[in-house]
C-alpha cells in the first residue's frame, strides 16, 4: 500500500480585478519516516506543475518540470506517493479517469525528506485565482496559509537566456524565473514567479506579478532562471556589447501600479546553475557531462542549455564557460 | 496487631502518594504531548527553511599534504592535495581550502592529470576549487594519489593552519561521480611553518 503524503485539490474559483502574485502554502505534517511538506507557491491555472524532493540538505531532485496543459480554472488534484525510495507524483483533472502519472523519481535518498509542488501561473490571459484544499486529512495536517494577494505591479518582462536564439524544441518552451525586486534604501526584496515563453528568435516573454507596498522610487531587479545565474538589473532597458558584462549597483527602474514593460532582452542571463544553490561547482557541471547525448524530458528539463532537444557539446561549452562566472549577483 | 495495622497505613498512605503522583505526572505529560502536537500542525510551514542535524557519512579523502615542514618567508609554498574516491569513478570534484591570506598569496593550482581542468575562487580566506573532469578518459578512479599541486607565496613568518573544509555557507568538497551523485570525503589540515 502505497504511503500518501498528501493530496489537494487546487481550482481556480473567482475572476477579480488585476492578475499576480496570490502565494499559498501547504504544510504538510510528517509522517513517521518522512519530513516532508508539499507545499504552493502560488495562485495559477494548473497548466504548469512543478514537483521536487530533498534530502534534509536540501539536495533537492526534480520529479516533474512539466505543462501538462490545462486551461483556465481547470480544477486538478494533485497527489504525491513514496514507496520506499521511489517517488511518484500523479495529476487528475477530475474527468472521471483518475489519476495520470506526472513523473516519477527511482532510488531517491531514503531517509526524511521534503517534498515541494509549486504551479504556477501562466501569463497573461487568466483570472486571479484562489486555491481550495481538501483531501488532505487522512495522513497529513495541512495548514494553508495565504500570503501575498493580488499583485498591484505586473512586470511584464522580455529576458534572453544564454544559449537560446531560436525557438525552442517542442516541450522546452517554458521555463519558470524567479524575481526580487528591490527598491533603492531598501535591503528587503518583494519575490515573484513568472513563466517565460520563447518567439523564434529566443526572446522569452512573461509577466511577474509583485505587491510593493508604495510603488514609487527606484528599483533594481534580479532575475534568475531555473538554470542560472541570478542577473542584477538596474535599467529598464539595459544593453551590453559583450555577453555577461553589464553590472550595476543602484536601482534606476521607475515602476507605475498595474503594468510595466521592461524589455530586458538587450542583455544575456547567463546560464549554470543547475541545482539552484547560488554556485556553478562540480554538480551543475556533472549534470551536464554525465547526461552527454540523453534526450528524454527529465534529462533536458536539468541538463539541456539552450533547450535544443538534446543535452550536447554546445551545454558542454556553456557550463564549462558558467564555471568562470561562477556566483549568483547580489 | 497494633504494628501491623500502623505498617498497612504506612503503605496506604505510601500507595496513596504513589497513586497521586503518577497521576500528577501522566496529566502533566499528556499535556505536554498535546502542546506538541499542536505545535507540529501550526509550524510546519517553517519547515522548509529549517536544515534538519543530519549526519554526512564520509566516504574516501580529500587532504592536504605538505611537501616541506619548514619554509623560508620569500620562498614559494608547495602544497599537494592528495586524494581516494573510494572506488567512484570521479567527472568532477569541489575542494575548499581554508588558509590565512594576510601571510600567503595563492599563487596558482596545477591539475596533476592533465584530463582534469581546474577553476579557482578566492574569497575572503577561503581557496575554492572546482575541478572537471575535460579529458576523453572514462574511468577516473582516486587512489591516494596526488590530483592537484597548489602554490602559495608567503608574505610572513609564523606558524600556520591550511585546512581542507568539509563545507562553508553552500560551498562544500565533494566528488560528483559518473551519475552526478556527491561522495563527500574526509578532510584535513596541516600546519606549514615560515621562517
Amino acid at each position: 500500500m502505497p504511503k500518501i503524503l498528501g493530496s489537494v485539490i487546487l481550482k481556480s474559483i473567482t475572476a477579480t480585478a488585476g492578475r499576480g502574485n496570490a502565494a499559498s502554502t501547504l504544510g504538510l505534517k510528517p509522517n513517521t519516516d518522512t519530513n516532508g511538506t508539499l507545499e504552493i507557491l502560488r495562485n495559477f491555472d494548473s497548466s504548469y506543475i512543478f514537483m521536487n524532493a530533498g534530502t534534509n540538505n536540501d539536495d533537492y531532485k526534480e520529479i516533474v518540470n512539466k505543462d501538462i496543459g490545462l486551461t483556465n480554472n481547470t480544477p486538478v488534484k494533485v497527489k504525491m506517493e513514496r514507496i520506499g525510495n521511489t517517488i511518484k507524483t500523479y495529476y487528475d483533472i477530475l474527468d472521471g479517469n483518475g489519476y495520470k502519472l506526472l513523473g516519477q523519481l527511482d532510488n531517491f535518498y531514503n531517509g526524511p525528506s521534503r517534498f515541494y509542488l509549486l504551479a504556477n501561473n501562466n501569463p497573461p490571459d487568466f483570472p486571479q485565482a484562489s486555491a481550495k484544499f481538501d483531501d488532505f486529512k487522512l495522513t497529513c495536517a495541512a495548514v494553508p496559509t495565504p500570503t501575498g494577494g493580488v499583485g498591484n505591479v505586473n512586470l511584464k518582462m522580455k529576458l534572453k537566456f544564454q544559449g537560446i536564439n531560436k525557438l525552442p524544441a517542442a516541450g522546452q518552451n517554458s521555463m519558470v524565473a524567479k524575481v526580487k525586486v528591490y527598491k533603492e534604501g531598501l535591503s528587503t526584496p518583494t519575490d515573484g514567479t513568472g513563466t517565460f515563453t520563447a518567439d523564434a528568435n529566443g526572446v522569452w516573454s512573461g509577466t511577474v506579478p509583485v505587491n510593493l507596498a508604495a510603488v514609487d522610487g527606484k528599483y533594481k531587479i534580479l532575475i534568475k532562471g531555473p538554470q542560472h545565474i541570478q542577473k542584477k538589473i538596474c535599467d529598464s532597458a539595459p544593453t551590453e556589447t559583450s555577453l555577461g558584462i553589464y553590472q550595476c549597483s543602484s536601482g534606476n527602474i521607475t515602476l507605475i501600479a498595474g503594468d510595466n514593460d521592461l524589455d530586458l532582452s538587450g542583455i544575456i542571463i547567463l546560464v549554470g546553475d543547475l541545482d539552484q544553490n547560488g554556485i556553478v561547482d562540480s554538480v551543475d557541471f556533472g549534470l551536464v557531462k554525465n547526461n552527454l547525448g540523453k534526450t528524454d524530458a527529465d534529462t533536458l528539463a536539468k541538463a539541456d542549455l539552450n533547450h535544443d532537444g538534446v543535452v550536447d557539446t554546445q551545454d558542454y561549452s556553456l557550463i564549462l564557460a558558467a564555471l568562470a562566472v561562477r556566483t549568483d549577483e547580489l | 496487631m497494633e504494628n501491623k495495622n500502623k505498617i498497612f497505613t504506612y503503605l496506604l498512605v505510601i500507595f496513596f502518594a504513589a497513586f497521586v503522583g503518577s497521576g500528577i505526572f501522566l496529566l502533566t505529560s499528556n499535556k505536554k504531548t498535546t502542546s506538541n502536537e499542536q505545535a507540529v500542525s501550526t509550524s510546519t510551514i517553517q519547515q522548509k527553511n529549517v536544515i534538519f542535524p543530519t549526519p554526512m557519512p564520509t566516504k574516501g579523502f580529500i587532504n592536504l599534504e605538505n611537501n616541506s615542514a619548514v619554509n623560508q618567508v620569500n620562498n614559494p609554498v608547495d602544497l599537494n592535495l592528495i586524494a581516494d574516491s573510494n572506488g567512484e569513478n570521479v567527472t568532477a570534484f569541489d575542494t575548499v581550502i581554508s588558509y590565512d591570506p594576510v601571510s600567503f598569496d595563492f599563487v596558482k593550482a596545477d591539475s596533476v592529470n592533465p584530463d582534469f581542468k581546474i577553476y579557482s575562487y578566492k574569497k575572503n580566506n577561503r581557496l575554492t576549487l572546482t575541478v572537471v573532469k575535460t579529458g576523453q578518459n572514462n574511468i577516473m578512479i582516486f587512489k591516494g594519489e596526488a590530483i592537484v599541486k597548489l602554490v602559495f607565496q608567503p608574505k610572513a613568518k609564523g606558524n600556520f593552519t591550511f585546512a581542507v573544509l568539509s563545507s562553508y555557507g553552500q560551498e562544500t568538497t565533494k566528488f560528483i561521480n559518473e551519475k552526478t551523485e556527491a561522495i563527500y570525503p574526509g578532510t584535513n589540515e596541516v600546519k606549514v611553518i615560515v621562517n
